[in-house]
C-alpha cells in the first residue's frame, strides 16, 4: 500500500516532531526563559517548518531551520516590547502574571544565562550547548562572526563566577 | 560532567510534556489552507497568521474562499445545496479543515466536530457582532478557536492547539486582551490654547514634555504621559504625542508590551521606536482660532 504524497510528507514531518519537539522546546526555554514563552516559539515555529516541509526535508536542514525560527523570532518579539523582561516600576501594571512553574527545575548556571544580556545569552547557547560553529551561529543570529566572537567571550565572563572551576579554568587558554 | 556543554544542559529541566504529532499536523494543515486562501485573496484583507491562525469568511456563510477560488469546481454556486463537483468538494459548503462558520447571524459548529466547551463573547462585541470561544474535537483531535465576527457577518478566528500548561481559559483570556489592546482609549486633547490637557474622565499618572521621540520630526511640540482612564479601570496606558502644525497626534503604547516598566523606560522606549505605538486620536486647532 503506497502512501499519498501528502501523507507521506506528513508522516516524515509527525515523525520528525514527534522525536524533536521536546528538545526544541528546551532551546525555545533557554532562549526565553519561560515555558509559556517557550510553547508559543515552538508552535510558531512548527507551523512554519510545516509549510516549509517539502524544501526544507528535501535539504535536511529540518532541526537547523526549526532553531533558527525559535531564535529569530524571540530576537524579534525581544526587540519590540523591550520591557518585559522588567520587574521594577509602575503600579497598577500586571508584572507578576506569570511564575515560576513548579516543575521547572534550573540551576544557578542557567540563572546566570538568562541575566545575561539577550544576544550575549544566545550566543553562548548556540556556540557552547548547541554546538554551532561561529559562522552558524551567527547565520541564526543574522550578525557578523565578529560580533558572535564578541558576544560568546563577553557571555562567558558573565558566567565564570558560576561555571564549574574546570570550566572556567578551560576559558583561560 | 564538566564539559561546558553538559553543564549547560544539566542546568534546567526537560519540560512539560507537548501535544502530539498529530496535533501539530493538524494546526499545519489548518495554516496551509488559509494561507492558500489568503493567496487567492490578494489584497482583499483574508491573512493567515502563523502560530495562531486568522481567516475570513464572508457573511451568511458563503466563505470568502469561495467566492474567491474561482477556478475551484466547488465554488461556483448558486445552488450549493445541488453541488456535483469531484470527491473533494466541500460537503455542505464546508471548506477542507473548516470547523466554524457565520450563518444567519450566529456561528455554526460542522457536523461531526464535537463541541467540548464555550465561552461566550470573550471580546466583549456588542450585538450583532459576536465572539465565542471553543474548544473543540474532530477525530480525537482537540483545538482551541476563538471566532468573532463583526457587524456585517466577516468572520476571523484564532485558533491553537491546547497548551499543556495554560488552560483554555486562560488562553482564551490572553487572546482577548491582545485583541482589546488593539482598541485604546482617546485620552488626551487639544485645549483652546493649543496646550495639551486629559481628556474627560482620564489621570495624568506621569508626565513629561518636550521628550524625545523617534516618531516625531524636528520642530515639533512632544510630550508623553503614563493615564488612567475612568472606563478602563485596573489598566495604564502610556501615550505619547506630537504637535504639528496645529494638528495633535496621540499615540498610545500597547500595554501588554510596557509590563512592569518605569516611565523612565517608557521614555526610552519611545526615543528609540523599537515598538508600536498605535495612532489612536488625531484633532487640529480650528483655523479660526489662530488669528
Amino acid at each position: 500500500m503506497s502512501l499519498s504524497r501528502r501523507a507521506a510528507r506528513e508522516a516524515d514531518y509527525a515523525e520528525f516532531v514527534a522525536d524533536r519537539q521536546q528538545h526544541l522546546l528546551r532551546i525555545a526555554y533557554a532562549v526565553c526563559g519561560d515555558w509559556h514563552g517557550a510553547e508559543d516559539l515552538l508552535q510558531t515555529s512548527l507551523v512554519k517548518l510545516y509549510l516549509a516541509w517539502h524544501r526544507v526535508h528535501r535539504d535536511g536542514r529540518e532541526e537547523a531551520y526549526t532553531r533558527q525560527i525559535i531564535v529569530r523570532t524571540h530576537i524579534s518579539d525581544t526587540r519590540r516590547p523591550v520591557f518585559k523582561r522588567e520587574r521594577a516600576g509602575l503600579e497598577g501594571w500586571d508584572a507578576a502574571a506569570r511564575g515560576d512553574l513548579a516543575y521547572e527545575e534550573r540551576s544557578a548556571l542557567f540563572d546566570a544565562l538568562q541575566q545575561l544580556p539577550e544576544m550575549q545569552r544566545k550566543t553562548v547557547l548556540l556556540r557552547y550547548w548547541l554546538g554551532l560553529s561561529i559562522a552558524e551561529a551567527a547565520a541564526d543570529l543574522g550578525i557578523g562572526e565578529g560580533t558572535v566572537k564578541s558576544h560568546a567571550s563577553r557571555g562567558l565572563d558573565g558566567l565564570r563566577t558560576v561555571l564549574d572551576p574546570v570550566d572556567a579554568a578551560a576559558l583561560e587558554r | 560532567m564538566n564539559d561546558l556543554h553538559d553543564q549547560i544542559d544539566a542546568s534546567f529541566g526537560v519540560g512539560p510534556t507537548l501535544p502530539d504529532a498529530a496535533q501539530r499536523v493538524a494546526l499545519g494543515r489548518r495554516t496551509q489552507r488559509r494561507r492558500r486562501v489568503a493567496a487567492a485573496a490578494g489584497g482583499l484583507g483574508v491573512a493567515a497568521v502563523l502560530g495562531v491562525t486568522f481567516a475570513l469568511t464572508g457573511p451568511g456563510g458563503s466563505t470568502r474562499a469561495d467566492d474567491l477560488v474561482a477556478t475551484s469546481p466547488a465554488s461556483a454556486s448558486a445552488s450549493p445545496s445541488t453541488s456535483s463537483s469531484p470527491s473533494d468538494a466541500p460537503a455542505g459548503g464546508w471548506e477542507d479543515g473548516e470547523q466554524v462558520r457565520y450563518r444567519d447571524g450566529d456561528l455554526e459548529v460542522r457536523p461531526g466536530v464535537t463541541v467540548v466547551r464555550t465561552i461566550e463573547n470573550p471580546y466583549a462585541r456588542t450585538a450583532p457582532a459576536l465572539s465565542r470561544a471553543y474548544v473543540l474535537e474532530e477525530d480525537g483531535q482537540r483545538s482551541w478557536l476563538i471566532a468573532d465576527a463583526d457587524d456585517t457577518g466577516d468572520l476571523g478566528y484564532q485558533a491553537s492547539v491546547p497548551m499543556p500548561h495554560r488552560t483554555f481559559a486562560e488562553w482564551v483570556d490572553q487572546q482577548a486582551e491582545g485583541e482589546n489592546a488593539s482598541r485604546f482609549p482617546a485620552t488626551m486633547r487639544l485645549a483652546d490654547d493649543g496646550s495639551v490637557v486629559p481628556r474627560t474622565g482620564v489621570t495624568v499618572v506621569q508626565r513629561a514634555d518636550g521628550v524625545d521621540l523617534a516618531l516625531a520630526e524636528t520642530g515639533d511640540t512632544t510630550g508623553a504621559a503614563i493615564v488612567t482612564v475612568a472606563s478602563k479601570p485596573g489598566r495604564d496606558y502610556f501615550v505619547v504625542w506630537t504637535l504639528r502644525d496645529g494638528t495633535l497626534e496621540v499615540f498610545t503604547a500597547p500595554p501588554g508590551d510596557l509590563v512592569g516598566a518605569t516611565f523612565e523606560q517608557c521614555l526610552n522606549y519611545a526615543r528609540d521606536g523599537v515598538g508600536p505605538f498605535h495612532l489612536t486620536t488625531s484633532e487640529s486647532l480650528p483655523t479660526a482660532g489662530v488669528a
